[in-house]
């Protein structure tokens, strides 16, 4: 199915530099807001994401630096910790960029890794396409770039680099396939284990998706080619086997830490989380036709609009279906790109907001073990995929036609077809990504005040403490050079001591949990004597030193409870107001 | 001697030998009803609701409008039936009435629909004719595509469907009928480009006279509008073809000749009332209207990818979509130029699209809502006289039939090739050409496929009007005056009076007419009287105001002024502050009869 054809492009060529230089430059003019700002750009839709990415980045970069072990820290949720390979710490390239962190900061390390990435996942796709697919350039381009940038891919490249870097997956596809056919197993063997293991570093979660995705495929094209199945055995045996030990052997012990390591869970259950099936016609955000507000309607937040294919590609896509039904791989890929839409609506098809109670066969799979921690919506960034293949196909069987076509006059086949698919992918080509200035960090934070306040183990309290929607304190705290911990915070982790579900967030303490009313209501609170004994036994479990309010909304409201709670008056120091509570925590 | 359109005159690329053309298909066959009775289907459907409920149902989107030309229609068939001058009404604004002439009554079509009105009633007439008006156009444009520009039905039909339902059809078929019923226009233009041929210039003269004095009272501002659009056409033709001009000097001034003479005889005397006729107005005025650019690349409210919010942003009403063309039309449309910019009559028809689209961009270009500060061509044409009435953003309703035929150009040109392409080698399989160009065009046109019109119930006539208790308030010669007076966003006193069986005359009204006695100047309504005014602004804050003498004076001279007999209101928005304000305008209180509180003030305007 991915055989080396003599029309094929061979080895690395101008032409493909000049289209992998292309994918950069557009990915550089996407992200241009945030390589113009790297000291206080935000990308906006991002939420709490950029803050939490760069944190793990520092972290991982500082734990690399002072050679503590990068799978834990303990910046985070004092005095238990985060477990960082059960969270999104990407070190896969946290590790790698570690001199770029800690030279540059960590913003640049995430702008590198977002524009890297997806400008690699496109590279990556070409590749794979022009050499193993289809035997035009044009054709590889096409489906590459709709790999690479599709409005998914978009989506998460607001907040979750982890979404965007596919550029290993493609390879480690055709390694797969190259097993199958026989070609040196122990040697790719040993390739897809190194590969599956880097992913394992990069992102679980895309892995299983995409691992998903080209089961389907495989399972599709074999059914119809059931007679190449008994060759295949033996040397998928053997190089399977050969990945498997290998990759074990790398990663065995950060996935032992990762789920039965300190501070790991079991699973992160979420509702039901289905894509609306309008969100499969409609336009991104982000997309050039997009609407926020229509899109909005139909997704989770900005940076989960995991579908948004919208009108002109579907029917093109049912048409290149009929069309390439007769081949094996275009069927393999329509039939994968089918189901993992139909995966990605969830299980019950919900059509704008009305759930019209029509199962799906997400049903089958939500509640198996992996499967029940993934959001169903994200399947449909595996249709991607067999939609930028169907793309590469169809260019290229155009292309295959003859030059002029021997009809009654020239037609320009090959300007018609690549001018329709630019008109069907304009509504869906990206905008920009927004960026927005951060807030700065206090004085007291980044000019080191702290250090007067806080005692060795002691830590930090900011009010309201960090969490899912409170990400501001872990960029203090990286500019503050991670040199004080922190109670709480936003990560994932263990829902208690002797609960292994994982939940956002560290397990509130009342205190904790009561100063988010205060947040929530923006009303102080009257503090009872209980409240206030309760205060004094968190701050000791947290070995607070000092608690912090910046100010900002509610300021005034916090401060107030806070004085309370303490039973002792704030004082500004350097642009925050700050309450030194040693005396109290001894 | 060309001008396209039907000689065969394909691309004169020298290489492959020419293949002899299809035949035109002439007859009516088949295949034609088949086409224009699937548009009539889709037309049904789409006002599926309003046919649903013809007692009840208001196209909701057509705001005050459906009540004016519900009462166009049903006053002129009441002139016609009692044999009195249907150019002018002295139902509403009394007393000085309302030139129907110089308004959208489009006696083209309420002439002869003039029975069904008084039957069946005037909305199944609205009915008729909206989704007559989409279905007719789309066929109209089919039968001159089919049979005078391509060789294909498919292309045609493409064509064809486009032009009857593209974006701005649906948004003005919303309301707008005079910009529905576009039927006769591709007629008129063959015609023009048959005498420019040669052929029979007399007869079809006589033709051209005769479709163009129909198209006037269907509507002069889409006449107006695609006949720019047809003139940049023939420019752009001339462009390049001049040499083919001289031959049809001689041919186009006798048909013209005969047209214009033909034309005149018909509608001379209907124009001189519209113009110089009793409340005839100049021009009407209106601020920039030109399209936001934003409005080409985005979708309209009705169309299957539209977002309601999207298109109001920047669109003047839901039926004033007039581009809403979107991203993938505009790429297809771009290829398409490209592609085919060597053919003289394809080429001429992508530049009357360009330039009609930019052109209703207006006077300042702005996008998203941004002024631009770049100046539109618009801005030399502003001031014309008859163009200085026009909506300009309602021009790109003329690059509507050029992308139409475009589409057609495109499709027979594939299926051509497609017709003639070779059997494929032996084990090898066709190329799909026809499949791919179809699918490829449908997914381009899919997302601004038209999605149902929307329709509500109205509101039913109060029993006072509906009973005929009005009578016993009423004398020959007096008014009832609604409570606010009509007006263009008060249409509801129209319906009414139609459900009155139009046996009383109104104050004011919702109509275009002169600004005043001595200044000719169009203006939406009458211009209020003041105790209009003060019922317009008590409606909008809902407070009783101070009323002193000088308003109860003024009062009485109004409704002198109107030959009042009786005031009416409605229990609605604000109606407790109404009624205590004509409480005290006329110091007595209102009486609540049949459903609505009138004042009976014939004691007082004698």
């Amino acid at each position: 199915m991915t055989d080396s054809h003599p029309g094929r492009p061979g080895r690395w060529a101008l032409a493909d530099s000049a289209i992998a230089a292309g994918f950069l430059v557009f990915t550089l003019l996407l992200f241009s807001g945030l390589w113009s700002d790297l000291g206080h750009g935000y990308l906006w839709n991002g939420g709490s994401d950029q803050n939490l990415w760069e944190w793990f980045f520092a972290v991982t970069a500082k734990s690399l630096l002072h050679l503590w072990n990068p799978l834990t820290s303990n910046l985070q949720d004092y005095p238990l910790g985060v477990n960082m390979m059960a969270n999104t710490s990407m070190l896969g390239v946290s590790i790698p960029l570690t001199p770029v962190t800690l030279t540059f900061g960590p913003t640049v390390t995430w702008a590198v890794v977002l524009t890297g990435s997806l400008a690699g996942s496109a590279t990556a796709w070409y590749w794979v396409f022009s050499r193993h697919l289809v035997r035009h350039r044009a054709a590889a381009a096409i489906g590459a770039g709709f790999c690479g940038f599709a409005p998914p891919m978009i989506s998460h490249a607001n907040a979750h680099p982890n979404f965007v870097a596919w550029f290993v997956l493609p390879f480690i596809a055709l390694k797969v396939v190259k097993l199958a056919k026989g070609e040196r197993p122990v040697r790719d063997g040993i390739h897809l284990g190194l590969l599956t293991a880097y992913q394992i570093f990069l992102g679980e979660e895309p892995l299983l998706i995409f691992a998903l995705a080209f089961a389907v495929f495989a399972v599709c094209y074999l059914l119809q080619h059931r007679g190449d199945v008994r060759a295949m055995l033996r040397p998928l045996g053997i190089g399977l086997g050969v990945g498997a030990a290998l990759a074990f052997v790398l990663v065995a012990f950060p996935l032992w830490w990762q789920f039965f390591g300190p501070q790991s869970y079991q699973a992160l259950e979420h509702g039901p989380s289905g894509n609306d099936a309008a969100a499969m016609t409609r336009f991104a955000t982000q997309s050039l036709a997009g609407d926020p507000t229509s899109a909005a309607d139909v997704s989770i937040n900005r940076t989960e609009e995991n579908a948004f294919f919208g009108w002109p590609l579907i029917v093109l896509m049912v048409v290149v279906t009929i069309w390439l039904w007769r081949e094996a791989v275009a069927r393999s890929l329509a039939i994968t790109m089918f189901l993992m839409a139909w995966l990605s609506l969830g299980a019950t098809l919900v059509l704008a907001h009305h759930d019209t109670g029509v199962p799906g066969p997400w049903k089958l799979l939500a509640d198996l073990p992996l499967f029940e921690s993934v959001l169903e919506s994200r399947f449909a960034m595996g249709a991607v995929l067999a939609v930028g293949a169907l793309l590469a196909l169809a260019t290229d069987r155009v292309f295959a036609a003859p030059v002029p076509l021997p009809g009654a006059w020239p037609l320009p086949v090959r300007l018609l077809w690549i001018g329709a698919v630019v008109a069907v992918l304009l509504p869906v080509a990206p905008t920009e990504l927004i960026v927005k200035e951060r807030p700065p960090t206090p004085a007291f934070l980044a000019d080191g005040t702290w250090r007067i306040y806080v005692g060795p183990g002691g830590t930090v309290v900011p009010v309201p403490l960090a969490g899912s929607g409170e990400s501001e304190p872990l960029h203090w705290q990286v500019d503050a050079g991670l040199e004080y911990a922190m109670p709480e915070g936003y990560f994932v982790g263990p829902s208690g001591p002797g609960d292994k579900r994982g939940r956002y967030g560290a397990a509130q303490r009342p205190t904790s949990s009561l100063l988010d009313v205060v947040r929530q209501t923006g009303m102080a609170v009257t503090v009872t004597e209980a409240q206030h004994q309760q205060a004094l036994d968190d701050l000791r479990y947290w070995r607070a030193d000092v608690l912090i309010v910046v100010p900002r909304e509610h300021d005034d409201t916090f401060r107030t409870t806070v004085d309370q709670l303490v039973r002792k008056p704030g004082q500004f120091v350097d642009g925050v107001w700050m309450w030194d509570v040693r005396t109290i925590t001894p | 001697m060309s001008l396209d359109l039907s000689e065969s005159t394909r691309p004169a690329v020298d290489e492959p030998p020419v293949p002899a053309p299809r035949p035109w298909p002439r007859r009516f066959t088949g295949a034609d009803v088949l086409v224009m009775g699937g548009f009539l289907l889709l037309s049904l459907y789409l006002y599926n609701g309003l046919w649903l409920d013809l007692g009840q149902g208001y196209l909701w989107n057509s705001a005050a409008d459906q009540n004016q030309w519900e009462w166009y229609v049903s006053v002129t068939a009441n002139s016609l039936l009692h044999g009195e001058n249907p150019l002018s009404s002295g139902l509403q604004n009394a007393p000085l009435g309302v030139n129907m002439m110089a308004n959208a009554s489009m006696f083209g079509l309420a002439i002869p629909l003039a029975p069904i009105t008084l039957t069946f009633g005037p909305t199944v007439t609205w009915a008729i004719v909206l989704t007559a008006g989409l279905a007719g156009t789309a066929a109209a444009w089919y039968w001159v595509f089919s049979r005078h520009l391509v060789r294909h039905r498919t292309g045609a039909a493409l064509g064809g469907l486009f032009c009857g339902f593209a974006p701005p059809m649906i948004s003005h078929g919303n309301a707008h009928p005079n910009f529905v019923v576009l039927f006769v226009l591709p007629f008129l233009f063959l015609k023009v480009v048959q005498i420019a041929r040669g052929e029979r210039p007399i007869r079809n003269g006589v033709h051209l006279g005769l479709l163009t004095a129909f198209q006037v009272v269907l509507g002069e501002e889409p006449l107006m509008i695609f006949a720019l659009g047809f003139l940049v056409f023939v420019l752009a033709y001339f462009a390049t073809r001049f040499r083919e001009f001289p031959a049809m000097v001689k041919p186009l001034a006798k048909g013209l000749c005969v047209g214009i003479a033909v034309f005149l005889v018909l509608v001379a005397f209907p124009l001189w009332w519209q113009f110089f006729g009793p409340q005839s107005f100049q021009s009407l005025h209106h601020g920039p209207a030109g399209n936001d650019a934003a409005a080409m690349t985005r979708f309209a409210t009705q169309s299957l990818a539209g977002d309601a919010k999207a298109a109001a942003e920047v669109s003047m009403n839901r039926t004033e979509e007039n581009a809403f063309f979107g991203w993938p039309l505009i790429g297809l449309m771009v290829v398409l130029t490209i592609w085919l910019w060597r053919e003289v009559v394809a080429r001429s028809l992508a530049i009357s699209m360009v330039v009609m689209a930019v052109l209703s961009l207006g006077v300042e270009i702005k996008a998203a809502q941004e002024d631009t500060g770049i100046p539109g061509p618009w801005k030399w044409l502003a001031h014309l006289p008859l163009l200085d009435s026009l909506l300009e953003s309602r021009l790109a309703m003329a690059a509507i039939p050029a992308i139409g035929a475009l589409l057609a150009i495109a499709v027979e040109r594939v299926a051509t090739v497609a017709d003639t392409l070779p059997a494929p080698a032996e084990g090898q399989r066709a190329f799909p050409l026809r499949l791919l160009w179809l699918g490829v065009i449908g997914a381009v046109l899919l997302p601004i496929a038209p999605t149902p019109l929307v329709v509500k119930t109205r509101p039913s006539s109060p029993a006072f009007f509906t009973q005929g208790t009005w009578r016993t308030y009423v004398d020959p010669g007096g008014t009832v005056v609604p409570v606010p007076l009509v007006s263009t966003g008060e249409s509801e006193p129209l319906h009414w009076q139609l459900d009155a069986g139009l046996g009383y005359s109104m104050p004011e009204g919702y109509f275009v007419g002169p600004s005043g006695p001595d200044d000719p100047r169009g203006r939406y309504g009458a211009d209020p009287r003041p105790t209009s005014k003060l019922f317009e602004q008590v409606r909008k804050s809902g407070d009783i105001p101070p009323v002193n003498d000088t308003q109860r004076a003024e009062a009485l001279r109004d409704l002198r002024y109107w030959n009042a007999d009786v005031l009416v209101l409605i229990p609605r928005d604000n109606d407790n502050a109404l009624r205590g304000t004509v409480d005290l305008l006329l110091r007595k209180p209102g009486q609540f009869v049949e459903g609505v509180w009138v004042w009976d003030v014939r004691a007082v305007t004698p």
